[in-house]
């Protein structure tokens, strides 16, 4: 590895910081019995605050000295004949205000939650998934080429479903944890076969590489005009995913159902901008293909209107700034599809601090307003103020629509989930059939669990 | 020196079966374990040391031993290269995992003398370089998992055996009918000399060449339970002792025999026959996904599970490209250690619950939370996230296999895909959400035991320490899978 320049350290060490607490506490579950809760809170809070200054030190190097990009070999990760994967980690304009927005959020969080899940049975896992999520987040907006950055998408994607899940006695929040990793899941094929599709047509999915090494946004690349859209498309499919766009967006307003810190800093602030983040680190490719650009304009269009409409009907203030947050990514995915990637950027940073100040103020907001409301004495509400009437059939099916959410949620359970059960049910039945002609009488179906026996009952005869 | 590695190959492939009938000497269960625990542990010592010397050595792409009967060159052949040299540490990393973990009530002395003859036999196959005794190691193996498999599960053990036998039959028999003609038209030389770098395969009439292949392979497809030939996995998972078929099913034998035996032998028939046999990967990679989708049972699920991850090997293997090939070797160990890290901790439920129905659980981590943490990491592990092996495997398969095939590529991801979701959706239905009132005390629903969390944290410290730092394995499989893919590209005429 060559020689780094000083002020590459401080990147490199920004993410061992949480890595170090995710490793610490996970073992200690693992291996022995949960951390005391204070030393977890005091010792996550050490590690971001760590990332913090290290963040802040490049980010600061990057106002004061020239732009130039920061690449940090750290060699293949894994080489044979004719394939190495390189990882490298890359400082610019793009990744320095990300690194920063990632770590001061998670420490704030991090701070927060110490007050917020204070004697939560589930306390040092949560701040395990939070240090792994940073630890996902660092790799993510710090990764050099596509291969890299997949490793952090994971990363951010398990401990976004666990996280969703964190009240696992609850029914709710783990149906829809599962609901979000199976979009992830099916969203994240876009990247995978993005990043080996980059392979193909550039032979590197280095970014420096692939793009050129001008400061962010000066990349180009050469691409045909088709290689570009087919990437592109797909980065963008994997972006829907992860940010929660039209039509595969139904499972952020549900994954509010985890504890609050992490709904501000998965959903408000870092992970739902994801998505927009890897469309803002190839946008060269949306320079050769102008459909891609087109979709990408329209998919933030539907968003957004979709977003802003359904946010509208909601009742609920968590599930509100769900749909508000899909407004801006929506906008955010419109701007970088119109070429504006510095505006985007700026609107990525912004909308994040102020979702996740919104969220984590959600709480307590609701309970100062009753307590104003209390302390005012009675007030008669206005229904029309509240619920105005619609004045037309096209007003009344508009709320109807904003209501039912555009049905999304319906046609994803009739087209994709019912498409598997049909496939799942028809190919147990083929194997019971062919069970069955083996066994030449008919196999016991299983419709119904076979009911528990106590050990005695067991024990073969 | 040769004498000595000769030695050191038999005390490997004995020391299990060694200790397996000094087992009828010993009193007490637990002491049985005691000595399961160090046959495995003396096996996994001398497999390490064996190809620790493999890798030492510069010169020769393989540590090669001959115990001679008569002095003249002519005996049993050992070999240790790229292919088998972490499959023999990986066999007795995991049968110390069974030993070691596996629930009491799975494992008494019979079952231990079992698990450890099944051991010794696949070691057998796994180092032999003879086509003969290749052939009854790879056989006889059967013998000691069909024992362990079908005995004592009551009312299901008569459809079970049927399908087994049925299925292995079938596959043995095809098998052995292939190895015996290729041994009569091939090996000049007669029974005694019988070593695979002595086979003459062109001797062979070119019409019958496809034949012989095609019977091995049907042979070799059973083993791996490939669509159509795979019911015996899932009901032998369901219904079955899962121990002995898990160590079988975890190990591939028939993938190895494809690679050590078919593939190099037969270039020029497996290069013609790669479409069908892509096109049985595919079927076998989604059918078995898609199956494992709409199971309730867990055993069930990872039985199909596994007829999935067979499909998707099968598709790296004939791809022909050398990256591929590369993924679908570290695919391979990977699996071996996460299916086997699953089915351990799905056993230590069943054997406390008596059922591994998830219809039946939920709400479980509150009450096990080492053992739900212990199923999702292993889960995670085999979903390929970052930092495990399979994430290697999968990067470099996916890698190698698109840049073949990019339309059939895509259908393999999407099993991917399904078998990830299948995992975890069986995490959340099993561990989490609400608690379940079960018919059994709560006491009896106790997390995992001290030795088989020591069990536990061995596989996943191998899985993730493999991950984190796959360079060493990444290039000692390299020369393996480029041979194989020389030789499936360019098949001599």
């Amino acid at each position: 590895m060559p020689a780094l320049p000083p002020i590459a350290w401080f990147a490199l060490v920004a993410p061992l910081f949480p890595l170090a607490a995710a490793i610490y506490i996970g073992l200690s579950l693992l291996l022995w019995r949960a951390p005391d809760e204070r030393f977890t809170a005091r010792m996550v809070s050490v590690a971001f605050s760590l990332s913090v200054i290290c963040t802040m030190t490049v980010a600061i190097y990057f106002i004061t000295h020239d732009d130039t990009p920061i690449v940090l070999p750290l060699g293949a990760w894994f080489s044979t004949e004719g394939y190495h994967f390189e990882s490298s980690l890359l400082v610019d304009r793009l990744s320095a205000p990300m690194m920063v927005l990632t770590a001061t959020l998670c420490g704030l969080v991090g701070r927060f939650s110490s007050t917020y899940l204070h004697r939560e049975p589930g306390q040092p896992r949560f701040y395990l998934l939070m240090s792994v999520f940073a630890t996902g987040m660092f790799v993510l907006v710090m990764a050099g080429s596509l291969d890299l950055l997949i490793a952090g998408w994971e990363f951010v994607g398990i401990s976004s479903m666990l996280l969703i899940g964190f009240f696992h006695q609850r029914t709710f929040p783990v149906r829809n944890a599962l609901r979000a990793f199976v979009t992830y899941r099916i969203c994240d094929i876009g990247l995978l076969v993005g990043t080996v599709l980059m392979h193909h047509y550039a032979h590197t999915a280095t970014f420096t590489e692939v793009f050129g090494d001008q400061a962010w946004p000066g990349g180009r690349g050469t691409f045909t005009a088709g290689a570009a859209t087919l990437i592109a498309c797909c980065l963008l499919w994997a972006a829907c995913g992860k940010s929660a766009l039209f039509p595969v967006g139904s499972w952020l307003p549900r994954a509010m159902e985890g504890p609050t810190p992490s709904s501000a800093i998965f959903y408000g602030a870092l992970s739902v901008h994801a998505g927009a983040y890897l469309m803002l680190r190839t946008h060269p490719l949306l320079d050769h293909s102008p459909v891609a650009r087109a979709a990408v304009i329209i998919v933030g269009v539907l968003t957004a209107v979709h977003g802003t409409i359904v946010a509208r009907v909601q009742t609920d203030v968590k599930s509100q700034l769900a749909y508000a947050t899909t407004t801006q990514v929506g906008v955010i995915f419109i701007e970088i599809g119109l070429g504006f990637p510095r505006l985007a950027l700026l609107h990525i940073v912004s909308h994040a601090c102020l979702r996740t100040l919104q969220l984590l103020r959600a709480p307590n907001a609701i309970q100062d307003a009753m307590l104003l409301r209390a302390a005012a004495g009675p007030h008669p509400v206005d229904a029309e103020q509240v619920l105005p009437a619609a004045n037309s059939a096209k007003e009344t099916w508009q709320y109807h629509l904003a209501l039912e959410r555009f049905h999304l949620d319906a046609l994803w359970e009739r087209s994709v989930m019912r498409a598997f059960i049909v496939m799942a049910e028809s190919a147990e039945a083929f194997e019971q059939r062919l069970l069955a002609t083996i066994a030449g009488k008919p196999v016991r179906h299983h419709d119904k669990p076979a009911p528990i026996q106590t050990a005695e009952e067991r024990r073969p005869s | 020196m040769n004498h000595v590695s000769a030695l050191a190959f038999l005390a490997l492939i004995l020391s299990p079966a060694l200790h397996a009938e000094l087992l009828n000497f010993v009193r007490g269960e637990k002491r049985a374990r005691l000595l399961g625990v160090s046959g495995s542990i003396a096996s996994l010592l001398i497999g390490s040391a064996l190809v620790t010397r493999f890798y030492m050595q510069k010169d020769d792409a393989r540590l090669y031993s001959v115990l001679s009967f008569d002095g003249t060159g002519h005996g049993l052949h050992f070999g240790i290269d790229a292919l088998n040299a972490p499959l023999i540490p990986l066999l007795g990393l995991l049968t110390f995992a069974f030993v070691m973990g596996g629930p009491v009530e799975l494992l008494g002395k019979r079952e231990l003398r079992a698990l450890l003859w099944l051991e010794s036999l696949t070691l057998l196959t796994l180092s032999t370089l003879d086509l003969a005794v290749l052939a009854i190691g790879w056989s006889v193996m059967l013998i000691p998992t069909y024992r362990l498999t079908v005995t004592g599960q009551g009312s299901h053990s008569a459809l079970l055996a049927r399908v087994f036998k049925i299925y292995h039959l079938t596959g043995v028999i095809a098998f052995l009918t292939g190895v015996f003609a290729l041994a009569a038209w091939a090996h000049p030389s007669g029974l005694l000399d019988m070593s695979l770098t002595h086979l003459e395969v062109e001797v062979v009439p070119a019409p019958y060449r496809p034949v012989l292949f095609w019977l091995l392979t049907v042979g070799a497809l059973v083993r791996m339970g490939v669509a159509p030939f795979h019911s015996w996995v899932p009901l032998s998972f369901e219904r079955g002792s899962i121990l002995a078929v898990t160590l079988l099913v975890s190990m591939r034998t028939g993938f190895y025999m494809l690679a050590r035996l078919v593939i190099p032998e037969f270039a020029e028939a497996a290069h013609d026959a790669t479409p069908v046999l892509m096109s049985l990967a595919l079927v076998s990679a989604i059918y078995g996904s898609v199956c494992a989708l709409g199971q309730h049972d867990l055993r069930r699920m990872i039985g199909f599970l596994v007829t999935s991850q067979s499909g998707i090997m099968l598709t790296g293997m004939v791809l022909g490209d050398p990256h591929a090939i590369s993924g679908t070797l570290l695919y391979w160990l990977g699996f071996a250690t996460s299916t086997t890290g699953l089915m351990l901790m799905v056993s230590a439920l069943a054997a406390r619950t008596g059922s591994a129905d998830m219809r039946l659980f939920g709400g479980l981590v509150g009450r096990m939370p080492h053992l739900s943490a212990c199923f999702l990491l292993f889960a995670l592990a085999t979903i390929a996230i970052p930092g495990s092996l399979a994430f290697i495997a999968e990067d470099m398969l996916v890698h190698g296999a698109l840049s073949a095939h990019p339309l059939l590529t895509t259908v393999m991801i999407v099993a991917m895909v399904i078998n990830a979701i299948c995992l975890v959706r069986a995490f959340v239905v099993t561990f989490l959400g609400e608690t379940r009132p079960l018919s059994i005390p709560v006491g009896a629903l106790r997390d995992l035991l001290p030795r088989e969390r020591i069990a536990a944290v061995v596989l996943l410290l191998a899985l993730f320490v493999a991950g984190a730092i796959p360079g060493p394995l990444v290039a000692s499989q390299s020369s393996a899978a480029h041979e194989i893919a020389q030789i499936e590209n360019n098949p001599p005429h």
